[in-house]
């Protein structure tokens, strides 16, 4: 039977909607402090180069400069992945990005003046660009203190005989698919205000989404203890993962205010943005898939080649999820992955919504259609075949609980076609699928993959939720809210979030891994449980009934079998609390998972449930021009129980436009180590009206771990798209595109060739 | 940082001050109307004025008078979005009201201008760039430095134009009045432009481009196609205007425009004189189209391959003929390329 919600399963608006519509939120970069001061970064003018000396004597005689330091100047400690870059670099360049010099000034103008005043000597210094290149002997080191260009990360994993397999398979396919540079393409540029105190506190206004990581991170490259450092997080204009990492912007700015003792601010702007903003890593991904004549899958066998770029961040650590989809996307007996990567002079890397499987699903669905070709199967029947089923473990030990990927191929099989207007004369139709497997339930990439919730309930009835976890845009808010209003059996609207203060949230890791709704919203599930447990002991004192006979909805606690014995909630709470030996109502509450690190092999449970999805592209490609017009998105995703249908299908529908745009129209152009693209005029970001119609469908397969049965959808929606895209040009006129953008110009050379 | 720098703004009312006013302003002084172009390009730097006269206030500039039988004069004020819903526009010089309803996105039109589209800056990747951008490669010769970055050795500019109405207004024979304090004069369009990317108007600058004078349009078919990279947004990467006056079926007169190809349009005279006297047949189409590819000369300094740009020309001006003479396989008023 389905159980009867209140709230949880109706399309509620996202509490920032109406604020950010009308242009009345405060987002960081309205941000004012007093007696704040100005900083701006002077960047590297090579991409590998000696820096002989840096004479900054006009500029700090500029009126109304306040400080400019360099790399010599300050104390200061490596941070990042790999602990391999100083926010101020000292000696030479290795990326384009590099951090020279920075100072902090009365007015961003006379910042921006005294980076012109700042003399550089640089003997240029050979670089490298390519990771191949990188890896060949005497090529020139990045990082010279190293022995070589690789880096330390390896992701190695075996399971079964894929040798085996592929030698008695009636059918491989080998590809190579290569995958570019985007940006996230976030409105809000980056941002970062620092406030060191005179008491030695330092206080970050910060677009990070993992607060609380990036409290410590920061703390280390200043050296200084953690507990120094609060961060607040003021509403930020899209993050998509770029705030996952510490950035030389956050620790620059902290430098600037503890010189100066005064707040700093240093804001992007778009130029910089697309040159220092990290985005989706480029990467070469080889691989070979073997199926049976029967059509099943025996065996996959990548490796990942990662242009690390000039120093490590998240970038490089997506082979943990490509690798998920080698192993997970589809039942595959026999994987074997492997990665090369390689420092480079190019700009790094950092993680992106999606975080490696759109590229690995990317290569992964591209072999599914041309080994169904191949073996002669539908290429959805192929897909059936194959699918993951609730009570698989997979070769790396995922557990997957609910699963509904069967469904969700039959969902998009049927309504792929539906209401799309004929082709226009000469235009080929092509229909294109692909389906999508990635964590929903957390990802323990850390010790903990925890979150905290404390929730309050005051005098008025007013509820709060003190979360750790962090809105960037997602609709957290409304939905842990919503999950807190069912728990507790309250009006939604007396339900507040408060959650951008590490002064007072509880811990969490973060916004990633589509994790939030799964971990925060069960953290504030069980806090939200525990304070009804506590409201209804007392009600059981005001009624005189046992806590048993008692119910709480709607705001309304009643006695189950007299209705008509009832007080408004807040009534009772003032009761309990106005009395002697009263009491305040606060409970709290901490969620994490059932899950597994992964071990040094890569095995391991990872994550508390698992997503699904299958997306159908139908397209329409012109062979005179090369012009691929998508015509329909139909995209079914399995979400455990869509709390909030609207903002979840708000969340495919951005995934789709994001995807759209690695598909057919982004590239940030990298040439040399320089950022060539650097104005939303040559990034072909897709605007409204290049998108097509667009049909979600809401699968729901309750999860037994999920609050109230949903699971994390954050990404799921961007990950298929280029895929599915791809399949269906090759649909319509029989092309394999291996890389990306596939534009008109490629489509038309490649007709041509044939 | 992508900020305007400070200038002076004057907001002149009728067109004898604004033309006093760009007169005393001497050369630093611009026009501006809708700003749709300049302001931005202000914020990179590409221009630096200290005087700005804005033509917003100037009431006589707005507005479309006349008929088809007449001819229709328009103010060059007349914002884009109102060229592109004007019905006697619509009906009778389709080309314009097509070309104007594709510039740009629905808020730029609402305050972009026809005059300021026809005049708009030639364009170049190396030349719209945020000022550290270009400082970064070493400034281009249309501002701040000697040199041509996409043909280095060029002694000239290729920067392309990049106007949609422009190839549609030069094939439709309009004529455009220049206003100045000490005179006025009206050209035919085509003498508006110069074959340079730095000089590409003939205009004097303090000279106004007040009116837009088209034609009669009796027995006259118009068309206009534009390749793009988004089909939302983008600045035209091949502009194809064509304007046919057909006699029973047969041309009697012809004029093919190319857009995007070169500083300034591009009339493909050779091949609007083999469409005379000829009936619009599969076979002769593909001939013209094959002729009208010859003229454009596009480098790669656009969105695009150059090679795709030049073959595209051929697929565009076909279309455009076969869409005039009613043929099937004729394409849409924009081709979006995404």
């Amino acid at each position: 039977m389905t159980p009867q919600f209140a709230v949880v399963g109706k399309s509620t608006p996202k509490r920032d909607g109406v604020e950010k519509v009308t242009g009345r939120t405060r987002y960081l970069h309205d941000l004012a402090l007093p007696r704040m001061a100005h900083g701006r970064i002077l960047r590297a003018r090579f991409p590998h180069a000696r820096i002989v000396s840096i004479d900054a004597t006009r500029a700090r005689a500029l009126p109304g400069v306040l400080v400019v330091l360099t790399g010599e100047d300050v104390e200061q400690h490596p941070f990042g992945f790999a602990k391999d870059q100083l926010a101020l670099k000292r000696g030479k360049t290795c990326c384009i990005r590099d951090e020279v010099a920075a100072v902090a000034a009365e007015t961003p103008e006379i910042a921006e003046a005294a980076l012109a005043l700042i003399d550089v000597e640089y003997t240029e210094l050979p670089a490298v660009f390519d990771p191949r290149a990188a890896l060949a002997p005497g090529a020139p080191l990045v990082h010279e203190h190293l022995s070589g260009n690789l880096t330390h990360l390896r992701y190695q994993f075996t399971h079964g005989d894929v040798d085996g397999a592929c030698a008695g398979a009636a059918a491989t396919v080998d590809g190579e698919y290569r995958l570019n540079f985007v940006s996230t393409a976030c409105l809000g540029t980056m941002v970062a205000v620092a406030d060191w105190n005179l008491d030695d506190r330092l206080t970050m206004h910060s677009t990070t989404q993992v607060p609380f990581l990036y409290q410590r991170d920061l703390a280390q490259a200043l050296g200084i203890g953690g507990e120094r450092v609060r961060v607040l997080q003021p509403p930020v204009g899209g993050n998509f993962g770029r705030g996952l990492d510490l950035y030389p912007i956050d620790v620059i700015a902290a430098l600037l205010s503890r010189a100066v003792r005064r707040p700093v601010k240093i804001e992007f702007d778009r130029m910089e943005e697309f040159m220092a903003a990290p985005g989706r890593e480029p990467c070469v991904i080889r691989l070979r898939t073997a199926a049976s004549a029967d059509g099943r899958l025996l065996a996959r066998d990548a490796h990942v080649v990662i242009d690390n770029g000039a120093y490590v961040s998240w970038g490089s650590t997506t082979p943990h999820v490509m690798l998920s989809t080698v192993a997970g996307l589809y039942r595959c007996p026999n994987v074997r992955f492997d990665t090369t990567i390689a420092y480079t002079n190019n700009p790094y890397s950092g993680s992106m919504r999606g975080y490696g499987n759109l590229e690995s699903t990317f290569a992964v669905e591209s072999q599914m259609d041309d080994l169904a070709d191949r073996l002669g199967l539908d290429r959805l029947e192929f897909r059936r075949r194959n699918a993951t089923k609730p009570g698989d473990a997979n070769p790396q030990g995922f557990a997957i609980t609910s699963c509904a990927l069967g469904e969700c191929l039959d969902t998009v099989g049927e309504d792929a076609g539906r209401d799309v207007p004929a082709p226009r004369p000469g235009w080929k139709r092509g229909v294109g699928y692909a389906g999508m497997f990635h964590v929903a339930g957390g990802a323990r990439i850390y010790r903990s993959d925890g979150c905290g919730a404390i929730v309050k309930l005051d005098d008025f009835g007013a509820v709060s939720l003190i979360t750790g976890a962090s809105e960037i845009g997602q609709g957290s808010e409304t939905v842990l809210a919503m999950i807190v209003a069912e728990a507790l059996g309250v009006p939604l609207e007396r339900v507040a979030v408060v959650n951008s203060d590490t002064a007072v949230k509880p811990w969490d890791v973060g916004a990633h891994a589509s994790r939030t709704t799964f971990i925060a919203g069960n953290a504030a599930r069980l806090a939200a449980e525990d304070l009804r447990r506590r409201l209804l002991a007392m009600a059981a004192a005001f009624f005189e009934e046992p806590a048993e006979r008692l119910e709480i909805r709607e705001g309304w606690v009643f006695v189950r079998d007299e209705p008509q014995r009832r007080e408004p909630y807040d009534r009772i709470v003032r009761a309990g609390h106005y009395r002697d030996g009263g009491r305040a109502l606060v409970a709290e509450a901490f969620y994490d998972p059932p899950s597994t690190m992964l071990d040094k092999d890569l095995h391991g449970n990872v994550s508390a449930a698992y997503g699904f999805a299958a997306q159908a592209a139908v397209v329409d490609v012109d062979p005179e021009t090369g012009a691929v017009e998508v015509r329909r998105i139909v995209s079914a995703h399995d979400v455990g129980r869509a709390l909030n249908p609207a903002a979840a299908e708000g969340q495919i529908h951005g995934g789709i436009h994001m995807g759209l745009g690695y598909a057919l129209a982004e590239k940030l152009v990298v040439e040399e180590g320089h950022v060539l693209s650097a104005t939303f005029m040559d990034y072909a970001l897709l605007r409204a009206a290049d998108m097509p119609a667009l049909a979600v469908r809401l699968i729901e397969s309750v999860d037994a771990e999920g609050p109230f049965g949903a699971k994390g959808l954050g990404e799921s929606g961007v990950i298929p798209v280029s895929a599915a895209v791809a399949n269906a040009i090759h649909d319509a006129i029989g092309v394999r595109f291996t890389e990306l953008p596939i534009t008109p110009a490629r489509v038309r050379a490649a007709l041509a060739r044939r | 940082m992508m900020r305007l720098p400070p200038f002076l703004y004057v907001s002149p009312r009728t067109v004898a001050e604004a033309a006093k006013a760009v007169a005393e302003a001497g050369p630093g002084g611009m026009l501006v109307a809708g700003g749709t172009d300049l302001y931005p390009n202000m914020k990179r730097r590409q221009f630096e004025p200290t005087t700005l006269v804005g033509l917003a206030a100037v009431r006589e500039l707005r507005g479309v008078r006349g008929s088809a039988r007449e001819g229709v004069t328009l103010g060059a004020t007349t914002i884009l979005s109102a060229v592109a819903t004007h019905p006697d526009l619509l009906r009778h010089y389709p080309a314009l009201a097509t070309a104007a309803g594709l510039v740009s996105s629905p808020q730029l039109r609402n305050m972009g201008t026809l005059g300021g589209n026809v005049c708009v800056d030639t364009r170049c990747n190396y030349y719209n760039q945020p000022y550290p951008w270009r400082k970064a490669v070493g400034f281009c010769m249309k501002k701040d430095g000697d040199i041509c970055l996409v043909a280095p050795g060029s002694r000239r500019c290729w920067a392309v134009s990049s106007s949609d109405t422009a190839p549609v207004l030069w094939s439709l024979g309009a004529r455009v009045r220049l206003v100045s304090a000490s005179g006025e004069r009206t050209i035919p369009i085509d003498a508006l432009f110069r074959d340079d990317g730095i000089e590409y108007l003939a205009k004097r600058p303090d000279e106004i481009l007040t009116e837009i004078v088209l034609p009669p349009a009796e027995g006259w078919a118009s068309t206009y196609l534009k390749l793009r990279r988004r089909g939302s947004f983008d600045f035209p990467e091949l502009g194809v205007a064509v304007a046919l006056r057909l006699e029973d079926a047969t041309v009697a007169q012809a004029r093919i425009v190319l857009g995007a190809v070169a500083s300034q349009p591009r009339p493909a005279t050779k091949a609007a004189r083999a469409l005379v006297g000829q009936r619009l047949t599969p076979d002769v189409i593909a001939h013209v189209a094959d002729l009208a590819a010859g003229p454009a000369r596009p480098l790669d300094n656009t969105d695009f391959t150059h090679p795709y740009r030049k073959k595209m020309t051929r697929v565009f001006v076909a279309r455009a003929l076969g869409r005039l003479a009613g043929l099937e396989r004729a394409g849409r008023d924009e081709e979006e390329l995404a």
